[in-house]
């Protein structure tokens, strides 16, 4: 584990101060190698699509906000479901979202490339454990 | 001759022996030659084949009834022999106790003076067995003698027949009149005849039943149905509406069978009011009606109160959450710098949380508000107005803006909600022009199905609906990358309108346009969904 490579992040949200705080505690932390920053669905879709093959570049976690402008967190879901067979790296993605709506949990529950559903705020240990995942350990903890 | 003129003889001793003696005596006083005897032997002979060659009884009767003679038909119809009459008076032939010989004997005379008469009367045969015969009687001459004919007929038969029928006949009476519905006997239309029960429905009398055409009993709109079940012999019960001879209508349920009659097939139609059941009918339709329109009102303020707590969840949450985490960064960090920074995105999320709050105030306000004052206003004084706050951004985008009001020129609305709804919309058209497009805005209000529907649209950038859609009228959801994007104003209206019983909808098109449709009224008149899509479920 301590010899691996850091994972690459994506955070996608239009909450500015989210990007920020969440930013500067995985800096703290060293949780990653690079992260990338979008403020909508779309803009994230664009990059997957332009950086299938680039292994080096692809997120290996996505954090997914739901409510943004454009193409909010259930469309781009709708969307990487599409491309995802396409890209050369498997991507986790989790959703982190201000909701606390039972129907969004649910929701995102029943989707099969979301791992976990996150409401915010998220705490740095929240962090820290999130972007140790695991494939193998993530199975396990999916619920139905 | 003696051989020819002893079978004569012979035969008139005979015929002497069997007839009465008062016939003999005549013969016996009249000088006879010999011809005169075989004359009148060959007329009593022609007399008496005459007189049994008719099939009905007869006797010939003194005028106290004795009888004189009688035929074969007399003794067929007793049983007796002709003796057996001869000399007898007609109380051997009664039946006992049925007849009034008081009646017969004053009978008896009248006709014997030359008035005839009938009489029935009722005879025992030999065997004992009672029957009923018609009598007539009339004066005649019986060998030169003044004698009563009485003829005879069994009528027994015929009189239980009579009185069966008779019987029938009540009984089918007491059965009709006794019905609650109306029966009527109709060939093709035509009434034959019908109960008293028909009348009261109907309102006509049975002599303006009996021949009258039964279809000027049904509401002309229903006949066609009526004439097709009467061709195809239909046979079970069906609902349409009658006319009352007062012209007044009501609900009728007609049931009827074709029936043999009188060697053709007519038709036995059964009539029954149905009035009140239909009211009853229509009272539970129009309850059930207000039961589903509470239902639906109940509904839409469900999924309002379900939206505003999405709202209260999302919009709250992020700006405090994001107050807590840079609490935590605040109390970490050492640096001056960085927690100056700190400090300043803190007010912002206040701020924010602030904002947010005052919005969702509003929303309540509005949504309390249902009582708000409403007054009568014209569309054309509204659009000026607003049309003249956005006097600069119209000159600056050169959009040409155009209203038609003529439809329908006014509406009853509290005035800052309709300015609202104006001022959103029209903003929001010239936010959205397109690039390269001269842009075009339209105002127009008409009446579709007793609404007021105000129709807004534009040839600006659009939006694709089938992506969007489901946001389009939701708090803080914008679809552009425009700076000027906060997404208020169209869920601000939308509240606004809905409180009011209205709905707002969106038709658009990427690159095309955007029309909106506010339906001011849709639920307070609770009527059928406009043609195009209505995205807020």
């Amino acid at each position: 584990m301590m010899n691996q490579r850091q994972p690459i992040v994506a955070l996608i949200d239009d909450d500015k101060i989210f990007q920020l705080t969440t930013l500067r505690m995985i800096q703290a932390a060293r949780l990653a190698e690079g992260i990338l920053q979008f403020e909508n669905g779309e803009d994230a879709l664009t990059f997957l699509k332009d950086n299938t093959d680039n292994t080096d570049t692809l997120p290996d976690y996505i954090f997914l906000d739901i409510n943004m402008p454009l193409v909010d967190g259930w469309m781009f879901l709708e969307e990487f479901a599409i491309i995802k067979e396409a890209l050369k790296k498997d991507v986790s993605i989790f959703m982190i979202s201000s909701s606390i709506d039972p129907r969004d949990v649910s929701r995102a529950r029943h989707n099969e490339n979301v791992l976990e559903y996150i409401s915010k705020p998220v705490s740095r240990e929240k962090l820290a454990q999130l972007l140790q995942y695991q494939p193998a350990t993530v199975s396990f903890n999916l619920p139905d | 001759m003696a051989s020819r003129k002893k079978p004569v003889a012979k035969t008139s001793s005979k015929a002497a022996k069997k007839t009465s003696i008062k016939r003999k005596k005549p013969v016996k006083k009249k000088p006879v030659t010999k011809n005169s005897v075989a004359e009148l032997a060959a007329s009593e002979k022609s007399y008496r084949d005459l007189f049994n060659s008719i099939e009905e009884a007869s006797y010939i009767q003194e005028q106290d009834g004795t009888f004189v003679d009688v035929n074969d038909g007399a003794c067929a119809m007793y049983g007796y022999e002709k003796k057996d009459f001869i000399g007898q008076s007609p109380a051997f032939l009664s039946a006992d106790n049925r007849n009034d010989f008081f009646l017969i004997t004053e009978k008896m005379k009248k006709a014997f003076e030359g008035i005839p008469q009938s009489l029935e009367f009722w005879g025992r045969k030999k065997n004992g067995a009672s029957f009923l015969k018609e009598v007539r009687l009339k004066r005649g001459y019986y060998f030169g003698k003044e004698v009563v004919i009485a003829t005879a007929r069994d009528i027994t038969t015929r009189k239980r027949i009579e009185e069966e029928l008779k019987e029938s006949e009540q009984r089918f009476r007491t059965l009709q009149q006794a019905s609650f519905g109306g029966i009527g006997l109709h060939d093709k239309g035509i009434i034959i005849e019908c109960n008293q029960g028909l009348c009261d429905i109907t309102g006509y009398t049975r002599k303006e039943l009996i021949g009258f055409d039964g279809f000027n009993l049904i509401a002309p709109e229903w006949r066609a149905t009526v004439s097709e079940n009467i061709l195809a012999g239909y046979e079970k019960p069906y609902d349409v509406e009658g006319i009352h001879k007062d012209g007044s209508r009501y609900y009728l349920e007609v049931q009827a069978k074709n029936v043999p009659y009188r060697g053709r097939i007519v038709r036995v139609t059964e009539f029954r009011d149905i009035t009140a059941r239909k009211l009853a009918e229509q009272k539970i339709k129009e309850q059930n009606a207000r039961l589903t329109a509470v239902t639906d009102e109940l509904k839409r303020k469900n999924d309002q109160l379900e939206e505003f707590t999405q709202i209260v969840s999302h919009n709250l949450r992020s700006p405090v959450g994001n107050i807590l985490t840079l609490l935590t960064f605040l109390e970490t960090t050492t640096e001056d710098t960085e927690r100056a920074e700190y400090i300043s995105l803190l007010k912002e999320s206040s701020l924010t949380a602030q904002q947010t709050l005052l919005e969702l105030h509003e929303v309540l306000k509005i949504k309390q508000n249902k009582q708000i004052e409403k007054q009568y206003l014209r569309f054309d004084d509204v659009f000026r107005h607003v049309e003249s706050m956005l006097t600069a951004r119209i000159a600056e985008t050169s959009a040409t803006v155009t209203a038609d009001f003529s439809e329908a020129p006014t509406i009853l609305y509290p005035n800052i909600y309709l300015e609202s709804i104006f001022l959103n919309l029209l903003s929001n058209s010239l936010k959205y022009i397109h690039p390269n497009v001269e842009p075009i805005i339209l105002f127009r209000t008409y009446h579709s199905n007793g609404c007021t529907v105000l129709e807004v649209s534009d040839n600006g950038v659009g939006i694709n609906l089938h992506r969007y859609g489901h946001q389009v009228f939701k708090l803080h959801k914008t679809f552009h990358r425009h700076p000027e994007s906060r997404g208020i104003g169209l869920f601000m209206i939308k509240n606004q309108i809905e409180t009011l019983g209205g709905e707002i909808s969106i038709a658009s098109q990427e690159n095309k346009g955007t029309t909106i449709f506010v339906n001011f009224n849709k639920h307070a008149h609770d009527e059928s969904a406009p043609a195009h899509r209505s995205i807020d479920r």
